[in-house]
């Protein structure tokens, strides 16, 4: 970005954001709130934000920001924490606002950045499939030329908070005679128009999941809803998951939250404290039997801490890349479900039999944790990034990579 | 390796290593196996001369360590030993000179600072006692104050370097509270005895004081800050053994994967099979942690922060939990020839089971921090 001399010093706008924001956003809170009533707050405190003129803070005006940099960005990043965000438009904001901002038709930023900023669209990703989650490339959603557009048929899953939102990028195959890379298309899927259908999903531990999946069935898009070219959906992708890393880090076009927890949703989201299950189990602290397992596990909660604080260091320095990343999210990946083991041991009978005024915390959390190995990239595959990126070992084989992607279904199936 | 190193520190760090390659490679290491005292008084003089055991002190000391930046410097040069799995007193004596920085008054300091600063007097420090006892409060060795000279009894043991140095820095316990004395090794009633140990380089000895008789002087912590210098001591020694087993580690990973990157099974290079990749990248999650733990709590220990105990028994708890088996797997990875005399990765694991077993057990540490954490 050029250097614009009338541009608003870092300085200067760290006193008003503080200023603003001290003036206006409330604490950060730990009342328990429903995914609903968390929406209804975060949209109230979205569109005061975006009314201040600090949302889009690297947005140029003529899409509704504050047409700042990113750098402006990150000093407002740091200025609220401790205040509360409204954390449901992380992947609306933050994710899918800059890959429209990258790729989109001057047409549909015009229309829609300035709504996604406000909090009052929410968009969300349509990437992994029923079929394949970690083989993104290999989407079997279709896409067919139509007058004016594309018909869409198909099915996607995990996808965030898909009841609630308005807009999806939605990924698909236009063409099944290439490589599997170069025959996909990106697509902006309204999830309210005909043939749109969507399933929350049900978790393991019971409750719906804030995940849903999506039936598409001859849904139309207009041509101006594609992003990037006809089979450029792959760059487009990327471009997406680009700024995902970004969000996570903390150094891209989000409000500040996610910080740097390192991806697949917060560290503390998947830990258990294990103090307050020893106390309601009426079980000593230095039991013998579990004084080891609670020890092991406080080093573990505090070094995992440490890991991502280097990592962080590291890559705000420059000295290591985003897909250092990885190797936290790998480590969260491998010592949560300790953590999950560790509860259900300690917590004993009252980890799986309880009344309704206490106990059964560890069992629904071991049921749960196993998400955070999974979700946003499974152990396996940040296995495959850190030692083939970050280690520079020798890549996986790609067996469909130079292979037209219908003959490949053909071979596999065979 | 930490990331933010000051250009000073960065110097220190390509001093050491380039020293310790062309002086101490492995090669001597080895050589040194078979001989006494596992270490050459020669090569720690010049290792004095590029100022390791000044980087103990501080600038205002005589020292060549910026007051705040002790323990990191320090690391440093501990990491490096590590990679190599060096030879030497540099431990022994940075937490010695750090209780003379520190001393009484009316004690004899300021030349044994002097001494030892340029190689010219070894000093070892005498702790732990027998059965595997870091507890200070435990000890049987004792301290008789009487006016104008002390008595000092008791039997100490795993003491570092203890049949090499010139002086034994003494922790005991009186009837005022913990202290610390400064003995030559030639006085009556001191009696040493050489143990063996499974590192290579690394020489160790029981040590025996019979009604040794000191003058006053010799005494080095009184018991006013007894307890509260002995542990600054215990922190510095075990984060000097976590930066040089991550030394051990990070070199011993390096070799490992290069290894694995030249031998072919089945075609392909080893380290192509993803069964092996995926294994070297939990080893990195380990390694990478390994480093930011310690360097969380050298931090803590440079800024004299209250947590800074607790932290440096997390670092140990982690470090030397996890050392001994990351060498394991290494082994594991490189196949029939890791378990040869030949190859270096059994250097590599004495020194992680040493640096285990030192100072105390990860266990003990782990539960120690937490029990910290709950006060």
């Amino acid at each position: 970005m050029s250097e614009n001399p009338h541009m608003e010093s870092l300085e200067d706008f760290a006193i008003r954001a503080r200023a603003w924001i001290s003036a206006n956003l409330p604490p950060v809170s730990n009342e328990p709130r429903t995914r609903d009533e968390q929406l209804a707050i975060g949209r109230v405190l979205q569109a005061k934000i975006f009314d201040a003129g600090f949302a889009g803070i690297a947005v140029p005006k003529c899409y509704g920001g504050a047409g700042l940099t990113l750098e402006h960005q990150r000093v407002w990043a740091e200025e609220v924490v401790g205040y509360a965000i409204p954390d449901y438009f992380k992947v609306s904001v933050g994710m899918m606002m800059p890959t429209v901002l990258d790729c989109g038709t001057e047409a549909v930023k015009q229309r829609h950045i300035p709504r996604i900023l406000r909090g009052d669209e929410i968009w969300i990703q349509l990437l992994s499939e029923p079929s394949g989650g970690s083989d993104l490339a290999g989407a079997l959603t279709r896409a067919e030329a139509s007058e004016g557009g594309y018909r869409v048929n198909g099915s996607k899953m995990w996808s965030s908070g898909a009841k609630h939102a308005d807009y999806g990028l939605c990924l698909a195959r236009v063409d099944w005679d290439v490589p599997k890379h170069q025959g996909l298309i990106m697509l902006i899927v309204d999830l309210k128009a005909p043939g749109v259908d969507i399933h929350p999903i049900m978790s393991a531990q019971g409750g719906l999941a804030h995940f849903c999946m999506e039936y598409l069935d001859d849904v139309i898009v207009p041509e101006e809803y594609r992003l990037g070219g006809e089979t450029e959906g792959w760059t487009v992708a990327q471009r997406l998951l680009f700024h995902e890393r970004n969000g996570i880090a903390g150094v891209g076009y989000g409000q500040g939250y996610g910080g740097s927890n390192g991806g697949g949703g917060g560290s503390s989201q998947w830990r258990l404290d294990l103090s307050p299950i020893v106390r309601d189990s009426g079980l000593a602290l230095d039991d013998p039997a579990y004084a080891a397992l609670l020890a092991d596990d406080y080093v573990e909660t505090i070094v995992s801490e440490q890991l991502e604080a280097r990592v962080d260091i590291g890559m705000r320095s420059g000295k290591l890349q985003g897909q250092w990343a990885s190797l936290v999210k790998l480590d969260m990946g491998i010592s949560n479900p300790r953590n999950a083991e560790r509860a259900i041991a300690i917590a004993g009978a009252d980890g799986v039999i309880w009344s309704d005024d206490r106990g059964g915390d560890a069992a629904l959390h071991w049921l749960a944790v196993r998400g955070g190995s999974i979700a946003g990239g499974s152990n396996e595959i940040q296995r495959n990034i850190v030692s083939e990126r970050l280690m520079n070992l020798p890549r996986e084989p790609n067996l469909d990579k130079n292979t037209p992607f219908g003959e490949v279904i053909r071979r596999v199936k065979r | 390796m930490r990331f933010d190193l000051t250009e000073e520190q960065e110097m220190i760090r390509e001093a050491a290593r380039r020293f310790l390659e062309n002086e101490a490679p492995i090669s001597e290491i080895r050589a040194s196996f078979e001989t006494v005292d596992g270490f050459s008084r020669d090569i720690w003089r010049q290792q004095c001369e590029l100022g390791w055991a000044a980087l103990a002190l501080a600038e205002q000391d005589g020292g060549l360590s910026e007051w705040d930046l002790r323990g990191r410097n320090l690391a440093i040069i501990a990491e490096e030993l590590g990679r190599l799995v060096g030879a030497g007193p540099f431990a022994s004596t940075a937490i010695v000179l750090d209780a003379l920085a520190y001393a009484e008054e009316e004690a004899e300091a300021a030349s044994l600072i002097e001494r030892a600063v340029s190689g010219e007097a070894i000093l070892a420090w005498a702790f732990g006692e027998e059965g595997g006892n870091w507890t200070p409060s435990h000890f049987t060795t004792r301290v008789q104050m009487e006016p104008g000279r002390l008595r000092l009894d008791g039997r100490k043991a795993y003491v570092e370097a203890g049949a090499q140095a010139d002086i034994l820095l003494v922790t005991a316990l009186s009837d005022a509270g913990l202290v610390q004395v400064a003995v030559p090794v030639d006085m009556a009633g001191v009696t040493i005895r050489p143990c063996k140990s499974v590192d290579f380089v690394r020489r160790f000895a029981e040590v025996t004081f019979e009604d040794v008789c000191l003058p006053a002087s010799a005494l080095i912590t009184g018991p006013a800050r007894g307890a509260a210098q002995v542990e600054r001591q215990v922190q510095l020694a075990l984060l000097l053994q976590c930066s040089e087993t991550n030394g051990v580690l990070d070199r011993a990973f390096d070799f490992t994967i290069e290894y694995m990157c030249e031998r072919v099974a089945f075609g392909r290079v080893i380290a192509s099979f993803q069964a092996l990749k995926h294994r070297l990248a939990d080893l990195m999650v380990i390694l990478q942690s390994s480093q930011a733990t310690t360097d969380a709590a050298l931090d803590a220990f440079d800024r004299a922060d209250p947590d800074a105990g607790r932290l440096a028994r997390i670092a140990k708890g982690y470090v030397a939990g996890h050392a001994t088996d990351f060498l394991s797997d290494l082994i594991q990875l490189t196949g029939g020839i890791g378990v040869t005399w030949e190859y270096d990765l059994h250097i590599y694991g004495r020194r992680a089971a040493l640096n285990r077993a030192l100072f105390d057990t990860p266990e003990r540490h782990r539960i120690a921090a937490f029990a910290q954490a709950r006060a």
